[in-house]
């Protein structure tokens, strides 16, 4: 399949040149939803914000696509009614974007709004309310009404199942999958839930301290982690084999024991942790884990 | 919603009009001077002294006047003028128009000044520490000086407005200038404030990540939440407005009630004295209910949780 970009060198960063997220590549396809999971710091906002333009005003961010021009996005978030300009209604918030952002003219505008409405499974009356009024799970449908209000090509979603339950969260996801292939976008899918987004993705991205540290299908990351982080990660969830064990954990560094910036980003809390560790390995040849001492292959 | 409304409106301005009725009659019972002495003039005689004295009803003990004035007051009837002998009510009806125009005049220009202040601090740090300098100068300055300082240059200097007696609004453009520039430091500052964080909420990023331009962004998304907070300080300068007019009008000789309640002091008028501050007093509530509409209007979900 061709891709529909292929998003190079993301970093995102202090001004003075620290590092926080990155530098990785990114293959995104039309019609694909591609994960990136992690636990909380570890970059995934600042991801997803780096590619939507709306780096944090206190950091410095980067990416291209090679030759190609940077793909249309747009972003949902993680609190769909904080999403919404609290003094509006939601229609008059989506009339915003389609007359303030795609010139859309005046007369056209409702009938987009209710196309936008059926598409993510909502009446055009219940966009006639305001943020609050709605249910968690319709201001999320909003929220990606919202998004795909500006006919974008890659979609970036937040942690967008997080604030609602979790039955609410697949049809959400369900939604969003239904979209990506009906429309042809390519959907970056956070969270730091790995079943979820192993259930939601075509590809999974696992994210340490801002760094990528394994990739490939859901399948193969949840069955076969390679890198010492994946298979801490994968092996801390919960199973019906070993129903009333205890549930590993994965070690907690020491405070402040922060890798140095060239080491591998695990090391402080690596069980397996060899003197090489101390500079970042390369992908393997395969391209799915970077680890010095990776797990064997089908261990798990 | 509207019934509850105007009952807790008409409560509370009974009891502040209660309060500052009673408190404005004892303040002026225990200031120096004999008003008797001053109606009867400088030399006249003790015997005539006590005559007035009588005349004006000052010889019943104090329990007895404050019951009169406040069954007055409740009436509507703050008596005689001890000056010049017609209805005080009659007296300040003439002055008020004079003063919520020009308090009114420099409400609107606080206002406009405060957000274009806020809104120019956005633009970068250099703007930024401009307005913060500005902010304290306007505060910084008392309004009296403000208030010569204005006449001297525009009106003596440039001749561009009149400085004894003025027709219309234009007379009234000076010292509602001096007027507002304490009001517009602390709004722009409460707006400013408001910006900043409106600015970092949510929807300001998703906005901004959907592209929609930030001029747009800060002017029709954010402005209005940002002065959400700035209502409910505009509902209580503009009490203090009219306080401030007492000075202003002075400087101005603007012939309004802050002139009115400053001749009466002189001449120790106790009616009307009392009669002013009871009008003062009475704006503060009104000011803060009509402020509670506004909110209202601009934010929908209070609005919902009220009906």
């Amino acid at each position: 399949m061709k891709a529909l970009r292929s998003v190079r060198g993301v970093t995102v960063g202090l001004p003075e040149g620290d590092r926080l997220v990155g530098p990785f590549d990114m293959t995104l396809y039309p019609g694909q939803v591609h994960g990136v999971v992690g636990e909380s710091g570890s970059g995934k906002t600042l991801t997803l914000r780096a590619l939507a333009g709306v780096t944090p005003h206190n950091l410095v961010s980067s990416w291209d696509c090679g030759t190609e021009p940077a793909p249309r996005t747009s972003m949902i978030f993680q609190d769909p009614a904080g999403f919404f300009n609290p003094r509006w209604r939601v229609d008059r918030s989506l009339q915003e974007v389609l007359i303030h952002v795609r010139a859309l003219p005046r007369r056209e505008v409702a009938a987009r709004i209710a196309e936008l409405a059926t598409l993510v499974g909502l009446a055009p009356a219940e966009l006639h309310r305001y943020p609050f009024e709605l249910s968690g799970g319709m201001v999320q449908r909003a929220g990606i009404a919202m998004a795909l209000a500006t006919e974008p090509e890659l979609l970036l979603a937040d942690e967008i199942t997080s604030a609602l339950d979790p039955e609410l969260g697949e049809k959400i996801l369900k939604l969003l999958r239904r979209i990506a292939v009906e429309q042809g976008l390519s959907v970056v899918f956070v969270s730091h839930d790995l079943p979820l987004v192993a259930r939601a993705a075509d590809d999974v991205h696992v994210l340490y301290e801002g760094r990528l540290v394994e990739y490939g299908p859901p399948a193969r990351v949840l069955a076969d982690p390679r890198h010492q982080y994946t298979a801490l990660l994968v092996n801390a969830l919960p199973s019906r084999d070993r129903r009333g064990e205890l549930l590993p954990e994965i070690p907690i560094p020491q405070e402040d024991a922060h890798a140095p910036p060239e080491a591998c980003p695990f090391l402080p809390r690596c069980p397996a942790a060899i003197d090489a560790c101390w500079v970042m390995p390369d992908w393997d040849s395969e391209k799915t884990y970077r680890c010095h001492n990776p797990m064997p292959k089908g261990a798990q | 919603m509207t019934l509850r409304w105007t009952v807790s409106l008409v409560l509370h301005t009974a009891a502040v009009v209660f309060l500052v009725a009673t408190g404005s009659f004892f303040l002026l019972q225990i200031i120096p001077g004999d008003p008797a002495a001053v109606v009867a003039g400088m030399d006249a005689a003790p015997a005539t002294v006590d005559a007035v004295r009588v005349q004006l009803g000052l010889d019943a003990p104090w329990y007895v006047r404050y019951a009169e004035w406040i069954a007055g007051v409740m009436r509507g009837s703050f008596g005689d003028s001890y000056v010049q002998r017609v209805p005080v009510a009659q007296l300040i009806a003439q002055r008020v128009p004079v003063t919520a125009a020009l308090a009114g005049l420099a409400l609107v220009m606080s206002i406009a000044a405060a957000v274009v202040m806020a809104l120019v601090s956005r633009i970068g740090r250099v703007a930024t520490v401009l307005v913060r300098v500005i902010e304290y100068a306007s505060f910084a300055f008392p309004q009296f000086w403000v208030g010569l300082l204005l006449l001297s240059f525009f009106g003596l200097h440039l001749g561009w407005f009149p400085i004894v007696r003025g027709e219309g609004l234009g007379r009234l453009v000076l010292p509602a200038v001096a007027l507002s520039l304490g009001n517009a430091a602390v709004l722009s500052r409460t707006i400013r404030a408001g910006l900043a964080e409106q600015l970092k909420s949510a929807h300001v990023v998703a906005a901004r990540s959907l592209g929609v331009p930030r001029m747009r962004i800060a002017v029709v998304h954010v402005l209005p939440l940002a002065l959400i907070p700035a209502v409910a300080v505009i509902a209580i300068q503009a009490g203090y407005l009219l306080a401030g007019a007492i000075v202003v009008e002075h400087v101005f000789s603007i012939p309004g009630l802050g002139r009115l309640a400053l001749t009466a002091i002189g001449q120790r008028d106790l009616p009307l004295i009392q009669a002013v501050v009871v009008v003062f007093g009475v704006a503060f509530p009104l000011f803060s209910m009509l402020g509670d509409l506004i909110l209202g209007a601009l934010w929908p979900r209070l609005r919902q949780s009220k009906s």
